[in-house]
């Protein structure tokens, strides 16, 4: 990306709008470019002191469009001829909605091309206001570049790959892995081995549809407090009430990393420590404003007693990954039904180690469990005698 | 039959190797065990229903892979679990060794994940048609068993006379 050393800091534009027409224009070029780059280009020319023309170049070494093609390319439908070598597909609306959406911007739009060595796409936006305030976007989003979460499983399911890779791209530096699923069988499946803090559903998918993959995903219990985010282009929030019920939240496509991370925040523990993982202190305080009646914690001490800790001394010396994970899953479980975050928390998170192989935390997690027992006791005591008073 | 159905021990003292090689099998859906050292290893396979064990062969203190591989095959209980050795270094004289003692098959490390899922993929494949084989010949031999009873019973009723 190559900005001209005189671009202002912020424009008056429709953000969304224009983010499309730069995704559009840029994921074409990354379609039909096999080797070589992508060049993407501002020029911004003053007309007044506050008013001037913006033009956006997207150049790639790609295939190049063929002569005869060219007068046509921005109609609907208007693919090149089939091509059984190229993996190349879309609806074939990409630049044709591009072009109407640049003319809504009173702009223009034009292309040249060499067919084998690549094409330019030019965008010219007449009269755009600018901005001598430093934008709010670009400050905020500084900020997101330290954000960290804590052992964060994210579940991406979208038949277009590239809308995972932005995903993925995004969430790199964020303590987030992901995990992807180009249509709703694979994704079932992987949520047969594991379970993610936060799932992303394309609604649109050949064969399975996000909807019918949120509704059969809302059916097992042990997903239940799993958000569920429809990952959907912007052009259909209309659909939004209808399935607000089926999803926790909507994340619109083109995806800002501004969207991304306000999204993610609000469903997911922030990590405060970035780099350092206080693992040792983690359990040295339980949380005792977790909805849990005092007589539910004397009933989960019994039962951690009596049903859990005979199994954890059969597992906690060798590294017997499954049962470690049956062990955790039950105490998830039964943590669920009290509703005891806690615990919910302790089990979720040795289950996501366990997938991780992270040999040592796993270790360290599973040594933890009766001092955790210990502390329930203590804190059930220390209730018990100031109730007394 | 699912690969979430098969238990696998793997054994290596490299912690490195254990994460590498258990993530490619957890991805593909076998159940894993993990082990360090030898003793926790039989003492694992003692304890759990274990379908398969990659074993390396240089482990330092206690038993090595081979030892492990001599005292598993001793035991009635645990000499048909198949053994595919990790072996760091190509040499054929391992190799030689490992097949001799009753190993199945032998890895060589750095390994291929596909590579490393072929084989254990076909010594699944062998030891559930082991299974079914065994399945089979006993049920064949209870019925064969009982048709002989029948005909012995039979042949009591009739009179040799008429």
């Amino acid at each position: 990306v190559e900005e001209t050393p005189y671009l202002p800091a912020s424009l008056e534009l429709d953000e969304i709008r224009i983010r499309q027409v730069i995704f559009n224009l840029v994921g074409n070029a990354v379609k039909f470019t096999n080797k070589g780059y992508i060049q993407v280009r501002t020029e911004f020319d003053y007309k007044f002191e506050s008013v001037g023309r913006l033009t956006i170049k997207v150049k790639d070494t790609g295939i190049g469009i063929p002569h005869e093609m060219l007068g046509s390319i921005f109609e609907a439908f208007r693919q090149l001829p089939n091509d059984s070598n190229h993996t190349a597909s879309g609806t074939g609306l990409g630049l044709a909605i591009t072009k109407k959406i640049v003319e809504k911007m009173n702009g223009t739009i034009s292309v040249n091309s060499t067919p084998g060595k690549g094409s330019e796409f030019t965008v010219t936006i007449p009269d755009i206001v600018t901005n001598k305030v430093k934008s709010k976007i670009n400050t905020t989003e500084e900020n997101y570049k330290d954000i960290r979460f804590k052992d964060t499983v994210l579940l991406v399911v979208d038949d277009v790959l590239p809308n995972i890779e932005v995903i993925a791209e995004l969430v790199s530096e964020a303590g987030v892995s992901i995990l992807s699923a180009e249509n709703g069988e694979i994704a079932l499946d992987i949520l047969n081995h594991n379970i993610p803090n936060i799932i992303f559903l394309d609604l649109r998918m050949p064969g399975m549809s996000g909807y019918e993959l949120a509704k059969i995903i809302k059916t097992k219990p042990e997903f239940n407090n799993i958000p569920l985010i429809a990952y959907t282009a912007f052009a259909f929030e209309g659909k939004r009430n209808e399935n607000s019920k089926l999803f926790h939240d909507f994340l619109y496509k083109p995806v800002s990393s501004n969207a991304l991370f306000s999204l993610l925040k609000r469903y997911l523990k922030v990590s405060n420590s970035m780099s350092q993982r206080k693992r040792n202190t983690l359990y040295t305080e339980i949380d005792f404003e977790d909805a849990v009646t005092k007589q539910h914690f004397k009933e989960i001490r019994t039962i951690l007693i009596e049903d859990f800790l005979p199994q954890w001394a059969s597992i906690k010396d060798s590294l017997v990954l499954f049962k470690m994970e049956e062990f955790a899953l039950r105490l998830k479980k039964m943590s669920e039904s009290y509703n005891f975050k806690y615990l919910q928390n302790y089990s979720g998170k040795l289950l996501i180690e366990i997938k991780m192989v992270d040999i040592e935390a796993i270790q360290e997690h599973i040594e933890c469990f009766p001092g955790i027992i210990e502390l329930l006791t203590k804190k059930i005591d220390k209730k018990y005698s100031s109730y007394g008073k | 039959m699912v690969n979430s159905d098969f238990n696998l021990l793997i054994v290596d003292d490299n912690v490195e190797n254990l994460k590498v090689v258990s993530s490619c099998l957890l991805e593909e859906g076998y159940k894993v065990a993990l082990s360090t050292e030898g003793a926790n290893a039989i003492k694992i396979v003692n304890e759990n229903r274990i379908d398969l064990i990659l074993l390396d062969i240089m482990m330092p203190g206690g038993a090595d892979g081979f030892e492990v591989c001599r005292i598993l095959k001793k035991n009635s209980k645990t000499k048909e679990i198949p053994i595919i050795f990790l072996t760091a270094k190509n040499e054929s004289e391992d190799v030689v060794t490992g097949f001799q003692l009753g190993g199945v098959d032998y890895i060589p490390k750095p390994f291929r994940k596909e590579e490393l899922l072929a084989r254990v993929y076909n010594q699944i494949q062998i030891k559930l048609f082991k299974d079914l084989l065994n399945n089979r010949v006993e049920y064949l031999e209870n019925s064969r068993g009982e048709i002989m009873n029948w005909l012995y019973n039979l042949s009591k009723t009739i009179d040799p006379e008429r």
